[in-house]
């Protein structure tokens, strides 16, 4: 698509499901919340790598306080 | 050093403006440099050098030099080391000041401001400082009275967001975000460029840690009211406790846990993080820039280790999408280079970033694994001696030093950022929502760190702004922390969403203040800001 371009507009039928899973959120067994869990499960797998490479860039040992920094003019 | 004093004492009490046209070549007669005994002049004066051919680039005409200049840093240099020495160091220093204009012209600009002030008050003298600031001042460069290492505090004016030459036009931007506003006083009038400190190592009081650290605590200043800490109190503070590397002066270098104490001591936190990520760390390099807080990088080669600040990045015009995971789009990706301060060599140096695959010993499982690093490619010499001899570091550390108030860690919000992007990519599945109203899927995250109210600014002060009505409705509903993270989300389905979060929680109990919708013109923008206030139970304001 190019930037000029304009997705198309949400059809009634999105518009009324999204309203309805909206409203009803709070309900944990709703269509909606149910349909979130299961797709939220899906992509924690997928992006599970950058939650990991974010970890091990904040699990410091001794070595790292440890390194030495002296390179002279 | 030489017998003669007179080779080194080259500052006077009596403060004398020496005028100069510019050249190439003629800061070293100008200041009547020698450099000492077993010193040779290409090492001696490489940064001075750096720093004349830099000033040349920025078309640099004419140079004035006081002759009698105390400057904060080197006086307690000159206090804690260099007054102790046998051979009399003076305590002054010279400063040399860079303009882009002949300079008869410049003092017959410096004579007007004042001449038109005394008539029309401060009011017309702050307007016309600052108005010849902007067109003709370049910055300044203290000269220390040390001929082996003589550029004490440089800050020069950095380069335009845009490359001026034609033939680079619209390849790149500039992104100097880790830079503050320096003022300094001449003829009566009051001069301003904004820059980033600079200054090379003198290897007595500072070696290059303790330098990077300097430069990047002077952007720290700017944020909020802490004095910056000389090198000496750098050096200091950060072999008060231990000193695993021998005595602290003549400095034989720091660790990185001297480093972080240091920082620690000048009331600053000490962010570390390992690169073992090259994604990550682009991201995390991104992130610090765009945040204002100038990052410390600690790099390695077969010379060593080695500490530069950064003070800027070079970045695409225009973001192009480049997935780091399905659908999934990290605005680091602009990310092309670096701006340094490399202390060896000389202020807002560009070094490239490129990965590379190296095998690495692991200790667990006691075989070579294929890893991706990051490495940053330094012109080591890009003056006269052609043609450029280019040094690749590789970058293993990244040290922001960032408010002590701000407790989520850029790496902490990247990690929220995953949980945004994971949210609104469940959002077609959560609403069924055909894959015709979605065109393009992938979602494009960027984050940053930022003072609440600068963040409220830079909504109704850049392009394609806030109404007012949501400005105050901002302002009046959602209680922001002193410092904000922001989660901006974009797509090709729906505008620009930023997530704000409270910098003082942390990871396991983060506090999300709300969801801000600057422009709402996409059909589905409405939608997924009331869908991620749902999710993330926060207030939207849209």
């Amino acid at each position: 698509m190019s930037n000029t371009e304009r997705p198309p507009t949400i059809s009634e039928e999105t518009r009324r499901r999204i309203e309805e899973g909206l409203r009803n959120w709070s309900s944990a067994d709703s269509d909606a919340r149910v349909r979130f869990e299961a797709a939220q499960a899906r992509w924690d797998q997928v992006l599970q790598p950058l939650e990991d490479a974010i970890v091990a860039s904040e699990r410091l040992t001794e070595e790292d306080f440890a390194i030495r920094i002296n390179t002279r003019d | 050093l030489s017998g003669d004093p007179s080779t080194v004492i080259t500052s006077h009490r009596d403060l004398r403006v020496d005028w100069f046209s510019f050249e190439l070549g003629t800061l070293e007669k100008a200041l009547k440099l020698s450099s000492p005994p077993f010193v040779n002049p290409s090492k001696a004066f490489r940064q001075l050098r750096y720093v004349e051919k830099y000033a040349g680039d920025l078309q640099c005409k004419s140079l004035a030099i006081e002759s009698h200049y105390i400057d904060r840093d080197y006086i307690e240099d000159h206090s804690v080391f260099y007054s102790k020495s046998l051979y009399p160091y003076p305590n002054s220093c010279r400063r040399i000041h860079f303009f882009s204009l002949e300079a008869d012209a410049v003092k017959h600009r410096l004579f007007e401001i004042v001449e038109h002030a005394a008539q029309q008050g401060s009011i017309a003298y702050k307007a016309g400082c600052e108005r010849f600031s902007e067109e003709a001042y370049l910055g300044f460069a203290v000269v220390k009275p040390l001929a082996g290492s003589p550029v004490g505090r440089t800050v020069l004016r950095c380069f335009p967001e845009l490359p001026t030459e034609p033939e680079r036009a619209g390849q790149f931007r500039r992104n100097f975000r880790c830079t503050r506003v320096y003022k300094c006083h001449l003829a009566g009038a009051e001069l301003s460029v904004c820059g980033l400190a600079f200054q090379q190592q003198d290897v007595g009081v500072s070696a290059c840690a303790t330098t990077a650290i300097w430069s990047a605590l002077q952007k720290a200043g700017d944020h909020e009211d802490i004095a910056p800490a000389t090198p000496a109190q750098i050096t200091m503070l950060a072999t008060r406790h231990s000193l695993p590397g021998g005595r602290p002066m003549p400095s034989e270098g720091l660790s990185v846990d001297q480093m972080c104490q240091a920082v620690q001591a000048v009331g600053v936190a000490p962010n570390l993080f390992r690169v073992e990520d090259v994604n990550l760390a682009r991201g995390l390099l991104h992130s610090a820039i765009n945040s204002g807080f100038a990052p410390v990088l600690i790099l390695e080669s077969q010379i060593g280790r080695h500490a530069v600040a950064v003070v800027g990045m070079k970045v695409k015009p225009r973001h192009e999408v480049l997935s780091i995971a399905v659908n999934t789009d990290d605005a680091a990706s602009d990310l092309l280079g670096l701006y340094i301060h490399d202390d060896r060599l000389g202020p807002y140096l560009r070094a490239d970033l490129a990965s590379k695959d190296v095998q690495r010993w692991n200790r667990w499982t006691r075989r070579l694994d294929q890893k991706k690093v990051l490495h940053v490619v330094i012109p080591e010499r890009s003056l006269h001696e052609e043609p450029e001899v280019k040094q690749a570091w590789e970058l293993t550390h990244i040290l922001i030093p960032m408010h002590s108030k701000i407790r989520l860690s850029l790496a902490g919000l990247r990690h929220v950022a995953s949980e945004v992007v994971k949210a609104t990519l469940t959002y077609s599945d959560t609403f069924q929502i055909p894959q015709s109203d979605i065109p393009g899927p992938t979602v494009t995250f960027n984050t940053w760190i930022v003072r609440a109210h600068k963040y409220v600014e830079s909504l109704f002060l850049s392009s394609g702004s806030l109404k007012p009505d949501r400005v105050a409705r901002i302002s009046t509903t959602i209680s922001l922390a002193r410092y904000v993270g922001v989660v901006r989300i974009s797509s090709q389905y729906f505008d620009p969403i930023d997530v704000v979060i409270d910098t003082t929680s942390t990871t396991r109990n983060i506090h999300s203040l709300g969801i801000i919708v600057p422009v709402t013109e996409l059909a589905h923008t409405e939608w997924m800001s009331q869908y991620l206030a749902k999710v993330f139970g926060c207030p939207l304001v849209a």
